[in-house]
């Protein structure tokens, strides 16, 4: 709708528009001596920023633009312009024409100015959200490295990467996404360096997105994944700025939303999920060793309670003499079967798991302890477990905590119930049949046109030179060449 | 990569071939060897390699005449359209066959060795299952699935291997070649070649190789042979190996000698006991390979066949086709009847009878034709 | 739901709990019936007394008959995955056909592993199985550890190891397990051929066997053995020592001599002698003339060192006469002239047995005392 030329149309309408709407303050005040131009301005409260509201569009279009040649009886006519380009000292200003955008414009925290008379209006930047600013990380803390998190305002997440790269080919492009939420999305991407095939697939994915609302990156990441039935993670999800803009260095696109501290990095491969932003700022022999670990943890963290049980029912001529004797010991006060000893030892732990999350601060913490050692220790007493299980299921735990990105681990965690079962049904080939079936399935997933497993498989696309990050790192000075997601022709980033 | 799940590099094929001849092959090929030859067996697994590599050439030759095609389509070309669906349904029968006897024979094992009372059904059955599952993602995925596969199982394997080298008593390989009877060796060469089978599969992959159009003949045929070489060492070494932990005579009477000898393994600091189960594993995924390489290419055969694209009614009739020919065998001798005279028809036949004529006829066919276009030339410039 | 039914149940699953892990297994002949004994220990979950072990025995017409029946008298499953020792009485060489049912059995049952030790016994194994010992946990844990602990002379012999000898000489060398004083002693062997029991063999001789074969089978061969022996009359004038084994090379060759062949055995020995009495003190021991590699300089070492190769040599003669005598190519003569002297081998072809029995030996020893330890 198209803004009428009569002051008060406008206003009816705005008022008819914000009906019952508490939140929203207009005010309707002349400018010039004679005070006969009529102005009228509406914003949303405390989305604004009041001080500026006053200082530079109030006072100084009822009092400083009368002391300021040409006056506004003298502009009569060219008002508008007059006062846009010599009335009003703010540093963003726009014009439209439209109904719809001075409304968006409230509703965002912005100061739209109406003139009688004129068709147009002014809208003026006068954002200030009430914000927590930039704080330490909750979730991926490191001991060397920056520790800003990103925060719910997408304009100072674009800021902390900016800040880290001082590039102009650094694109922030901007979308909005939601029917009634209208969230700014941001697409952030080096420009010459990204693969123009995967930002038109994330471009396309996103504006197919046909929503109500977006309230948290993680609805973006659910909409635009490839595979909605794979329980693996397509997208990786962080809060740290430096490893959103080594990403982007990568060539890799980093997608922004508003309202919500974590951001999202696609494509993602299964490597990606290992490596942790601080493998690059310590020193390549001691992190080879960790990202070794990773792994490891990450392999047992599937695989270790199938493991136990195929072992132990199927196939203890696999154990040791000594461990089996002791094992044997240990089991025979247990009433369950071994696999439903080891079902309901899980089901424990994630429901300690679950309720430590919930839980405030301190009784969080203690709760974990009390957890894990009493209730175990007691389980054992009481004959409910064996004490070989708790250790299982704690390691396996244990493993979980290992890699650095919590939505791999969920992913795992529900893999695992697949390997359990067919173990504890078929011995090692129920074992062995469900990894199979698992590496089929982490095969067939493709990020964005890149394989999931990549560089397990194909890595002869990029001449085996991922393999440089993935079980182990190598010195910084050897990693020459960026990884798969940068242009082919655009490889060198270190001579 | 960027494209859909059809395509997949030669290095990928190459990993696909390894994981399926090897696995399907090594496990009896010590006692044929040793059948054939006593204590010169590897000699002949030298033999049957070479040999293997010639039927690889002729196969991949026929990539540099007919790029891209599928097996039904160049051979009807060439030797009209009924004799090509002719031949694509042998293949197709041939790989039903053989993939069948291969699970039967792997269930046997697992029966043995691992599960004695489980259902040789429910065992089969859920191979199967995984196979059907690999090959309804499509043939990138398959590839992927090998390179992880011998990524995780090449290294074990080839550490099972050299541990046993370490305890064994090479002495049991001498004399060396003093019977050396040329025919023997060669009848046994041939005999023992039935461990190569799998080779002729390569027929049907021409079109599904991410290779550049002109180059496919000449990225795949080395490779290819390459290939065939690579696991022709492998299967010399685990021969030797074999015979000189066993003796040629304990060797004849083995069933399993590769996973006798993977149980006499000792592990140095012996945590683990017996280790015949883990050694499975490797087992396992290469049986894996081999039913997911044959409800494939027999669902892509029947598709050629039939030129319509009900891809999963085609998977689902294969695995069933597959599971059903696995029960029927009543004893194990059987089942060994039937391989080998599968081997010496259709084997032999596919792997290297049937790509030699196509040859030949597609240079006949080709020679023809440069007359007639040549003749056709002239006549144009007359007018 | 699904899930609880699968893993409450399958076909193949049994708790730990429900097998019992045999550790031993012993087989006797009773007349003309196999009597197996297994032996197993015993698990709690609280224990009184540690090294409590089960043995139950059962005869039947067939080794595995009568290892169902053992099966069925217990409440458990009988697992003979982590079976360590089978001990094999002096019954079952007396009648070839039940040694060779035995090793059938054990054969292509799967069950039990190829790396079991194997021992003979001259009583039933059933005695020795279910004698009480103290200090023992388990006999087959016993012997295992013993075999891994101590010093090579007494050769151990695997099934795998037994059946190779079989099927190439048809004869073979098994440990001998005794009870003594109400503790077990492995030491001597039982010779086979054939099936049957062809006779013992003492300490000396297997010692000798040792040498010949050059160790238990592993590499090192000979290292760790001991050699001892003394120099003079005995009584005040001995000159007494004890070489302890560092290294050793053992070369066998053949030749013939009018038509019978002729066993070449050539050791080069290589120890040290840290324990000695002398006669007299030497003068140039005591004024730090520490022997140096491959140069000894004292006389009284050098005769000890003869002493040695003396000692030596009557082992091994000792042995090679034994086995001639009594025409059991145990060591695998015949194999080694086989694979290496394949002319020499074709040329007794007809009758090995013969050309084995007047098979004459030639050995060629060599003790070289490379260090007497720390100088005093």
């Amino acid at each position: 709708m198209l803004i009428s030329g009569e002051l008060d149309k406008n206003i009816a309408y705005l008022e008819k528009t914000f009906k019952d709407c508490g939140d929203i303050v207009k005010r309707k005040f002349p400018v010039g001596e004679t005070r006969r131009q009529w102005v009228f301005v509406i914003y949303a409260d405390n989305m604004t920023d009041r001080a500026e509201l006053e200082v530079n569009i109030i006072n100084s279009l009822m009092i400083s633009v009368r002391y300021v040649e040409p006056s506004v009886e003298e502009l009569a006519g060219n008002v508008f312009e007059g006062l846009r380009d010599g009335g009003i000292s703010s540093a963003d200003i726009t014009e439209t024409a439209e109904m719809d955008d001075v409304v968006f414009a409230v509703l965002s925290g912005n100061t739209p100015l109406l003139l009688d008379g004129y068709k147009k209006a002014l809208i003026i930047s006068t954002r200030k959200y009430p914000t927590r600013g930039v704080q330490a990380t909750d979730t991926e803390v490191v001991i060397q490295g920056s520790k800003e998190a990103f925060t719910e305002v997408m304009r100072m997440n674009t800021a902390l990467i900016r800040r880290r790269i001082r590039d102009p080919n650094l694109k922030i492009r901007q979308l909005r996404v939601g029917r009634r939420s209208q969230t700014d999305v941001a697409l952030v991407y080096m420009e010459g360096i990204v693969r123009p095939q995967v930002l038109g697939e994330a471009l396309k994915r996103i504006e197919r997105i046909n929503i109500d609302a977006i309230l948290d990156s993680g609805y973006i990441e659910q909409l635009i994944e490839g595979n909605w039935l794979s329980p693996l993670p397509q997208a990786q999800v962080t809060e740290r700025p430096d490893k959103s803009a080594a990403a982007v260095l990568e060539g890799r696109i980093v997608i922004i939303v508003d309202n919500s501290p974590f951001v999202l990095i696609i494509p993602a491969t299964f490597n990606t999920f290992f490596q942790a932003v601080e493998d690059y700022y310590q020193r390549w022999g001691i992190m080879s060793m960790l990202r070794c670990l990773r792994y490891t943890a990450g392999v047992l963290s599937v695989t270790l309670p199938g493991l136990y049980l195929s072992a132990t029912l199927y196939h203890p001529s696999m154990l040791p003499t000594v461990l089996i004797y002791k094992l044997v010991e240990s089991r025979m006060p247990v009433p369950f079967p071994a696999a439903i000893e080891v079902l309901i030892m899980d089901a424990a732990f994630e429901l300690l798991r679950e309720a430590g999350v919930r839980l405030p601060g301190p009784i969080g913490n203690t709760i974990g302890i009390v957890g894990g050692l009493i209730i175990g220790q007691a389980a054992v007493e009481a004959g409910l477990a064996s004490p070989i299980v708790v250790i299982v299921i704690a390691l396996t735990g244990i493993c979980g905590f290992a890699i650095p990105h919590v939505s791999l681990v969920t992913g795992f965690r529900l893999m695992k119930y697949l390997i359990l079962i067919m173990a504890a049904a078929l011995g090692l080939y129920g074992f062995c049949l469900a990894s199979i079936i698992i590496l089929i399935h982490m095969a067939s997933l493709k990020s964005f046109g890149i394989p999931y497993m990549f560089p397990f498989v194909s890595g002869e696309v990029n001449n085996y030179g991922d393999f440089k990050d993935t079980l182990f790192r190598v010195p910084l000075f050897m990693m020459k060449r960026r990884p798969i997601f940068a242009k082919p022709d655009n490889v060198v980033r270190q001579k | 990569m960027f494209s859909c799940n059809e395509k997949i590099s030669v290095r990928q094929l190459q990993a696909l071939v390894i994981l399926y001849v090897f696995g399907a092959g090594v496990t009896v090929l010590p006692r044929r060897a040793a059948e054939a030859a006593g204590r010169d067996g590897w000699f002949v697994v030298i033999l049957s390699a070479a040999l293997a590599m010639l039927c690889v050439y002729v196969i991949a030759s026929l990539a540099a005449i007919f790029p891209g095609e599928g097996f039904v389509d160049y051979s009807s070309k060439i030797l009209s359209k009924p004799i090509g669906v002719l031949l694509g349904l042998g293949l197709f029968a041939k790989i039903i066959i053989s993939s069948a006897m291969e699970l039967r024979i792997f269930s046997e094992i697992v029966q043995q060795t691992m599960l004695a009372e489980t259902p040789r059904t429910v065992v089969c059955a859920l191979m199967l299952g995984a196979g059907v599952y690999a090959a309804l993602c499509g043939y990138e995925v398959r590839g992927r699935i090998a390179e992880i596969l011998l990524f995780i199982t090449a290294p074990l394997t080839l550490v099972f291997f050299l541990l046993a080298a370490a305890d064994a008593d090479f002495s049991n390989l001498m004399p060396v070649m003093v019977f050396a009877d040329a025919c023997e060796l060669i009848r046994g060469s041939v005999t023992v070649g039935m461990s190569f089978t799998g080779i002729e599969l390569c027929l049907l992959v021409f079109p599904y190789i991410n290779a550049s159009e002109g180059g496919q003949a000449a990225a795949i045929r080395p490779a290819l042979v390459k290939t065939a070489g690579l696991i022709g060492a492998a299967m010399v070494m685990a021969t030797v190996i074999a015979t000189a932990k066993f003796g040629a005579a304990d060797l004849r009477e083995q069933q399993w000698p590769v996973l006798e000898l993977m149980d006499a393994i000792e592990f140095p600091g012996s945590f683990i006991e017996r280790q015949d189960a883990i050694v499975m594993v490797f087992w396992i995924s290469s049986v894996f390979a081999v039913m997911n390489a044959g409800i494939f290419f027999s669902a892509l055969l029947l598709k050629d066949i039939f030129k319509k694209e009900w891809r999963g009614v085609y998977i689902a009739v294969s695995g069933a086709l597959i599971l059903g020919l696995a029960m029927l065998p009543r004893s194990e001798a059987q089942v060994y009847e039937i391989q080998k005279y599968i081997f010496y028809t259709f084997g032999a036949a596919y792997m290297i009878i049937i790509p030699l004529l196509i040859i030949i006829a597609a240079k006949l066919r080709k020679s023809e034709a440069d007359v007639g276009s040549s003749h056709r030339g002239r006549t144009g410039r007359e007018k | 739901m699904a899930a609880l039914m699968l893993l409450s149940g399958c076909w193949d699953k049994t708790e730990l709990e429900n097998r019992a892990y045999v550790n031993t297994i012993g087989i006797d002949s009773t007349r003309g019936r196999f009597t197996v004994t297994v032996e197993f220990p015993r698990l709690e979950s609280k224990k009184e007394k540690t090294g409590e072990r089960f043995a139950r025995a059962e005869t039947a017409e067939t080794v595995r008959a009568a290892m169902r029946k053992i099966d069925g008298s217990s409440d458990k499953k009988m697992y003979y995955g982590h079976t360590e020792a089978i001990v094999l009485g002096s019954g079952l060489f007396e009648n070839e056909g039940m040694f060779r049912e035995t090793m059938d059995a054990l054969l292509r049952g799967r069950e039990v592993g190829r790396n079991v030790i194997m021992l003979s016994s001259k009583v039933d194994a059933r005695t020795i199985i279910e004698s009480e010992t103290e200090d023992i946990d388990c006999l087959g844990t016993f012997i295992t550890d013993y075999y891994g602990n101590n010093p090579p002379d007494k050769p151990a012999r695997d099934l795998q190891g037994l059946i190779t000898g079989l099927r190439a000489g048809d004869s073979a060398l098994i440990p001998e397990i005794r009870l003594e004083g109400g503790t077990y002693r492995l030491g001597g062997a039982a010779v086979i051929k054939g099936g049957r029991l062809v006779g013992w063999l003492d300490d000396k001789r297997v010692r000798g066997c040792v040498w010949i074969t050059g160790g238990a089978g592993t590499s090192g061969g000979g290292r760790g053995m001991a050699v001892t022996a003394g120099v003079g009359d005995s009584g005040e004038n001995e000159t007494r020592g004890t070489l302890d084994v560092t290294g050793s090379r053992r070369e066998i060759s053949f030749y013939d001599n009018n038509g019978w062949p002729v066993c070449e055995i050539s050791l080069d020995i290589r120890g040290s002698v840290e324990e000695y009495a002398f006669q007299s003190e030497v003068p140039e021991l005591e004024a730090g003339g520490i022997c140096c590699r491959g140069e000894v300089r004292s006389p009284a070492i050098s005769a000890l060192g003869s002493a040695f190769e003396t000692e030596i040599e009557e082992d091994i003669g000792a042995a090679f006469d034994w086995l001639t005598a009594n025409k059991a190519d145990a060591l695998g003569f015949g194999e080694i002239m086989r694979k290496r002297f394949y002319g020499l081998y074709m040329r007794y072809i007809g009758n090995w047995e013969e050309a084995f029995a007047n098979m004459t030996l030639q050995t060629n020893i060599r003790v070289d005392i490379a260090s007497v330890g720390a100088v005093k």
